[in-house]
């Protein structure tokens, strides 16, 4: 371990200082896109997010997420239990989604009905 | 164990190369339980959004920009003006335009063709919440900064951002305290919407779901804050090195989780 910041990326101290400021940055730009993105339908009374808008919107979300958990929780550097121990969730989560969508209880949401 | 099995041992298993730091691994543990949580919120507010019943027969669910004049009923016109409104609309620039004949800007008033005047509002305050969610990212840049800056020894730099990190997750307390105030005087409570809202057939379960997750997710930076005030205190007597700065870690995945867990919902609750 170096004792001065350094741009380069170690198993343990994870990425560079300036790598940490470029995805404080991409948050940023991608939450400001998607506060004015265009797509909004004006659909009688009320200004919606369009279908595609809204598949848009969730992915910038998965991806910001995606950035936080990969460089600012070091799972790009650590070890792979703790990834293990996240993805576990996300595939818990993901068959209940998966059950809420065409399961038992039968509700079959039409997303954006 | 004699003294040489337990040589034997330590040689066969080397602890620094394959033992993973419990406490870490707990905190993990932990975030996973975390992730149930929050998903069981989200999953809860969007059964919830897609079968309460609205009321006569409009959508239940508020969007997140409404024009007033027709969700409160123009008798006589609100087809005409449905009409009117029925085309595609872009946003930009804070404006909206319609038919190319209509420039409005949100929270002001929209002059159709034949002169009516309606309000377009915003639900909720997305701009304020973007710079909410603006200083949430600006914190876990702080915090990431403040665990390096300790990883070389700097503790100077460690008490700086996570100073900054105490500062930012302050403010975003306080602006989602005066996003409250501001909603509950407009009506809006976890079993009241807006009496413009309930007006246009609005389900209350609106106010319910938005006050669990964002109170949910509000008493994590609060829990979050508390934590970072006995961390700082610490750092700023010297009690983190290069060597010993497990507890600056382990706060900061924490608060960097209470991030991520902002990103969806911002994205879930207020921009769909």
């Amino acid at each position: 371990m170096t004792t001065h910041d350094t741009p380069q990326e170690d198993a343990h101290t994870g990425a560079g200082n300036r790598t940490y400021i470029l995805i404080g940055v991409a948050l940023a730009v991608v939450t400001v896109f998607e506060v004015f993105a265009p797509g909004l339908i004006a659909d009688g009374s009320e200004l919606r997010p369009t279908p595609d808008l809204i598949i848009w919107l969730m992915a910038f979300a998965f991806v910001k997420a995606g950035l936080v958990a990969a460089f600012y929780m070091h799972l790009r550097y650590d070890s792979g239990w703790y990834t293990a121990v996240m993805a576990l969730a996300v595939i818990l989560i993901t068959y209940f989604l998966w059950l809420l969508t065409f399961g038992g209880s039968g509700f079959g949401f039409d997303w954006f009905g | 164990m004699s003294a040489s099995s337990a040589v034997s041992a330590q040689t066969a298993v080397p602890a620094s190369s394959r033992a993973l730091p419990a406490r870490k691994l707990a905190v993990w543990l932990f975030l996973g339980s975390e992730i149930l949580f929050f998903s069981a919120l989200i999953f809860t507010y969007i059964v919830v959004r897609l079968t309460a019943p609205p009321i006569p027969e409009e959508r239940a669910w508020p969007a997140p920009i409404e024009i007033q004049g027709i969700a409160e009923g123009i008798p006589g016109v609100i087809e005409g003006q449905r009409e009117k409104l029925g085309g595609s609309a872009t946003f930009s620039n804070l404006t909206f335009e319609h038919h190319g004949h209509e420039v409005v800007e949100p929270d002001g008033l929209m002059t159709l063709a034949d002169g009516t005047q309606l309000t377009v509002k915003r639900v909720l305050n997305i701009p304020l919440t973007a710079l909410n969610t603006f200083l949430l990212i600006l914190s876990s840049v702080a915090v990431v900064l403040a665990l390096s800056s300790i990883q070389h020894g700097n503790q100077k730099g460690l008490v700086r951002w996570l100073g900054v990190t105490l500062v930012l997750g302050t403010v975003f307390l306080g602006i989602q305290a005066y996003e409250y105030v501001v909603l509950a005087s407009e009506g809006l409570w976890f079993n009241s919407i807006p009496p413009w809202l309930e007006a246009s057939g609005r389900n209350v379960l609106f106010g319910t779901t938005f006050y669990a997750m964002t109170g949910f997710h509000g008493l994590h930076v609060f829990g979050g804050v508390v934590t970072l005030l006995i961390i700082f205190v610490k750092a700023v007597k010297g009690h983190y090195s290069a060597q010993n700065h497990e507890g600056v870690e382990l706060f900061g995945l924490y608060w960097h989780f209470v991030d991520l867990v902002w990103i969806i919902l911002f994205t879930i609750v207020y921009l769909i």
